[in-house]
């Protein structure tokens, strides 16, 4: 690539960094408790703007030897710019009185539950269900959900994946001796089979995926678990009738992002049951068998290889004991009080179980009580 | 929940894993292209570079050696400062799975040339170029999965 034009895009990353800086600094009316968000972003994109500058400045910038590192330099700024141009300026920009409902129900959350860290903001209309964007700390929920009590556990989840990037490096450190343990034993209990070569690639495969993607998934479960119980389970139950026919995959050879939704389910029933609440626990299970009783799906012959019982109960004594060590407050510490969250998303789905009928008209007096505390 | 979350997180670790990687070999090609920089370039610079590639390559021989790991004690591996992306060793594995034996090889070549401060050669310097490469390309990808579905 000629020098010439890399440096020109160089240089318009810059003014569009520039650029957002100043959008940044020119949004109007924006509620004074979200200053030290803005401030934030100003000092990250001021980061971003100054080591690309660096860039310009080295003596040495478009040497031809060190053109496709310094192209590589250029992506991951590029890559930077973006995500935060499309994420939280993006959001600041537009900002609304549904996104600033969501931040301080998130807000009320996390000082109920001793979050150590700072609350995330919130995006009220997200196009994907609930998501979230950990280095831009934003939670996405869907834009009806001021209304709905009974999928909040799932933002729940979804600020594990916030915790996990935070705890990551020493969390993988813990949990990986035991998975490759348990993966070495299976490699050779399948040593002499026929088709030996093809089981350790996948087992090589299987190792690969636990460790970069289930153990985050499965540690937002736990996580959220661990903070509004059996209300997560619920949760779980819910969006998997709603939007998942396929429970056991990805199986073995397999490697999606998210582990199958059966093992989901058993380390979050595992996690209640380490927590003691066996009766919560159970009644999740009877109505899951009830669930997977009529569906089509059901496991091969090699799912068990993919999430064994035993890794599934010590990841989930590992998180619990995490959480502890931070000083969370588990959901069964919680005061039953009015607007005391973890027990409110409990309640509701008790209050589902006892008089579906009813719950709707329940619901919204909640969530209006809700929003006039919050308001 | 959606896949962000995730592979947000998957992005963020093979990043940061590639700046400071492209880091090193910057200021190791400084030096071995003798570049107008290589002045500025300090001897704790060109020691920590060296420092951080000779433990990317460990790990790299290792898992592409595919000897059965031994059950790491818990130290051991929280006093490991690098994490190399899982899916960063499978990519390596599918590049040069028809010539793995050669590029272990170059990649063992590499790692004692590092270890005992050695100038390196300009294959020594290819090889660098081409693990950079790949732990970009493994960065951009999963940067393209997040934004462009």
């Amino acid at each position: 690539m000629p020098a010439e034009f890399f440096s020109g895009q160089v240089r318009l990353l810059l003014k569009r960094c520039r650029t957002m800086i100043e959008r940044l600094n020119s949004i109007q009316n924006l509620p004074a408790e979200l200053h030290p968000y803005a401030k934030e972003l100003d000092t990250k994109l001021n980061q971003i703007a100054s080591a690309i500058e660096k860039l310009i400045n080295d003596p040495d910038f478009g040497a031809t030897p060190l053109l496709v590192n310094q192209f590589d330099i250029y992506k991951r700024f590029s890559e930077l710019v973006n995500t935060f141009e499309w994420h939280p300026l993006a959001l600041l920009d537009h900002y609304n009185e549904r996104d600033l409902y969501f931040y301080r129900l998130a807000k009320l959350f996390c000082g109920q539950i001793q979050y150590p860290y700072q609350p995330p903001l919130m995006n009220a209309h997200s196009n994907e269900y609930f998501s979230s964007l950990p280095p831009t700390n934003i939670v996405s929920v869907p834009l009806c959900e001021d209304k709905h009590l009974l999928a909040l556990p799932d933002f729940v989840h979804e600020l594990g994946h916030i915790v996990y990037a935070h705890l990551w490096r020493k969390f993988i450190a813990e949990f990986k001796p035991y998975l490759q343990q348990y993966i070495a034993d299976q490699k050779v209990r399948v040593a002499n089979q026929a088709s030996s070569t093809v089981y350790q690639d996948k087992f090589d495969l299987l190792e690969q995926v636990w460790t970069q993607r289930y153990v985050v998934e499965f540690f937002c479960d736990i996580f959220a678990t661990y903070l509004v119980g059996p209300a997560y389970g619920w949760s779980h139950l819910r969006l998997v009738i709603s939007s998942q026919s396929e429970l056991y995959h990805p199986s073995f050879g397999e490697a999606q992002t998210h582990p199958a939704d059966e093992a989901r389910m058993r380390i979050i029933l595992a996690t209640l049951e380490e927590m003691g609440d066996d009766t919560a626990a159970q009644a999740i299970k009877d109505k899951w068998k009830e669930f997977t009783s009529i569906v089509i799906d059901k496991p091969d012959g090699e799912y068990h290889f993919c999430y064994p019982d035993d890794i599934l109960q010590r990841l989930a004594r590992q998180v619990i004991k995490e959480c502890r060590d931070i000083d969370l407050i588990p959901y069964f510490d919680q005061p039953k009080e009015e607007h005391n969250l973890p027990s409110l998303m409990i309640e509701a789905w008790e209050q589902f179980h006892s008089d579906p009928a009813n719950y709707p008209a329940w619901e919204t007096a909640k969530t209006d009580a809700l929003k006039s505390l919050l308001s | 929940m959606s896949e962000t979350g995730i592979i947000s997180q998957e992005y963020e670790n093979t990043a940061e894993l590639f700046r400071a990687i492209n880091q090193s070999v910057i200021v190791l090609k400084k030096k071995h292209f003798n570049l107008t920089g290589a002045a500025q370039v300090t001897n704790e610079d060109l020691s920590e570079a060296r420092k951080l590639l000779t433990d990317l390559l460990r790990q790299l021989i290792e898992e592409l050696e595919h000897e059965p790991s031994p059950l790491l004690t818990e130290a051991a591996t929280e006093a490991t400062s690098l994490q190399v992306p899982p899916f960063f060793i499978k990519r390596l594995q599918e590049r040069h799975s028809g010539e793995m034996q050669w590029y272990l090889k170059d990649l063992r070549e590499l790692l004692q040339a590092l270890e005992e401060g050695r100038p390196l050669t300009g294959d020594l310097i290819t090889y660098l170029d081409e693990l950079c490469g790949q732990l970009d390309a493994e960065t951009t990808a999963i940067h393209r999965r997040l934004w462009r579905k």
